[in-house]
């Protein structure tokens, strides 16, 4: 892709990288981080992608620096509760409680208590309704894996909530 | 849920996520499923938290990319890109009018040897004025 058509790309999918960087790595910091390193990244291969692969090579790159940063932060805490706070005040919205209605409270807790690679599956299908043959790219893994994996992702949500006391 | 299913739960479950998943390439017996849903609770309960489960992630919002990242974005490509290619036609000027050499003037080697080729050609055919010329990547 051209520089023009590098810039048409990115002004299109910023938003779903920067937001699914920030709900897999629970920060939005991290999550900025993550999808501007992403972005760039593209620039520096945009000839060796077609501008309709662009979102799912920016989402495949942003997947990967999620999973390095999410290894390098085994031994910090993390903050869980905040990220609704910091996404809140950075977006100027003081309505805290708008933002984590509209993600969902339970649902946020219950993707905190999966393992990345489950928040992954369930973000880009269920929140950035990614076709199978995108995710497959995405992920870099088999179609009949990825299914038989969300079918898995699924029901550990599921139960993540009844686990927690919580009627989906 | 951890009790063991039955061979006709089995089959029930993995036609509702098929259905949740709104895959052609699963065939569903919408009715099948049904009339199993119909006769146990079990699989009803299933089917119904699975389906909050997928209209809460659903709802979750897709978040604004904050417009000073995305600025940051673009001083770190195209911005540093264009200014790149400035400082090199810059300078490859700059070396043309300091050797005050014109045999070297009018050839295309010298801009290619500087940057990427394809980033800059030579007057010579291409421009016919001798000078660089900015050309689209």
């Amino acid at each position: 892709m051209d520089v023009g058509e590098y810039q048409r790309a990115v002004l299109e999918h910023k938003d779903r990288v920067y937001s699914f960087a920030v709900h897999l790595l629970r920060d939005s910091e991290e999550g900025r981080d993550v999808a501007q390193e992403a972005m760039v990244r593209l620039f520096t291969h945009r000839d060796a992608v077609v501008p309709e692969a662009a979102r799912a090579w920016l989402l495949r790159t942003a997947h990967r620096l999620c999973l390095d940063r999410l290894r390098q932060r085994v031994a910090r805490p993390q903050a869980e509760p905040e990220m609704l706070d910091e996404i809140a005040a950075e977006h100027g919205r003081p309505d805290r409680e708008a933002v984590g209605r509209q993600l969902g409270v339970k649902i946020e807790a219950a993707l905190a208590s999966l393992s990345p690679r489950d928040r992954s599956l369930l973000l880009l299908r269920e929140v950035h309704g990614m076709p199978y043959e995108e995710m497959a790219d995405t992920l870099s893994v088999p179609l009949g894996t990825l299914k038989a994996a969300l079918h898995r992702a699924r029901e550990r949500c599921r139960q993540a909530l009844l686990g927690a006391g919580v009627q989906p | 849920v951890s009790a063991p299913v039955s061979l006709a739960c089995a089959r029930a479950r993995a036609g509702l996520q098929a259905r949740l998943d709104a895959d052609p390439a699963q065939r569903v017996d919408a009715a099948e499923i049904e009339t199993h849903l119909a006769g146990c609770m079990d699989c009803r309960a299933l089917a119904r938290e699975l389906q909050e489960v997928q209209d809460a992630l659903r709802a979750a919002p897709v978040l604004h990319f904050p417009d000073a990242a995305l600025e940051e974005v673009w001083e770190r490509t195209v911005r540093a890109r264009q200014i790149t290619r400035l400082r090199r036609g810059v300078a490859v000027w700059g070396g043309l009018a300091g050797r005050g050499d014109p045999g070297r003037g009018s050839a295309c080697g010298t801009p290619r040897a500087a940057g990427p080729a394809g980033t800059f050609r030579g007057g010579g055919a291409a421009g016919g004025g001798g000078g660089p010329v900015r050309v689209s990547a």
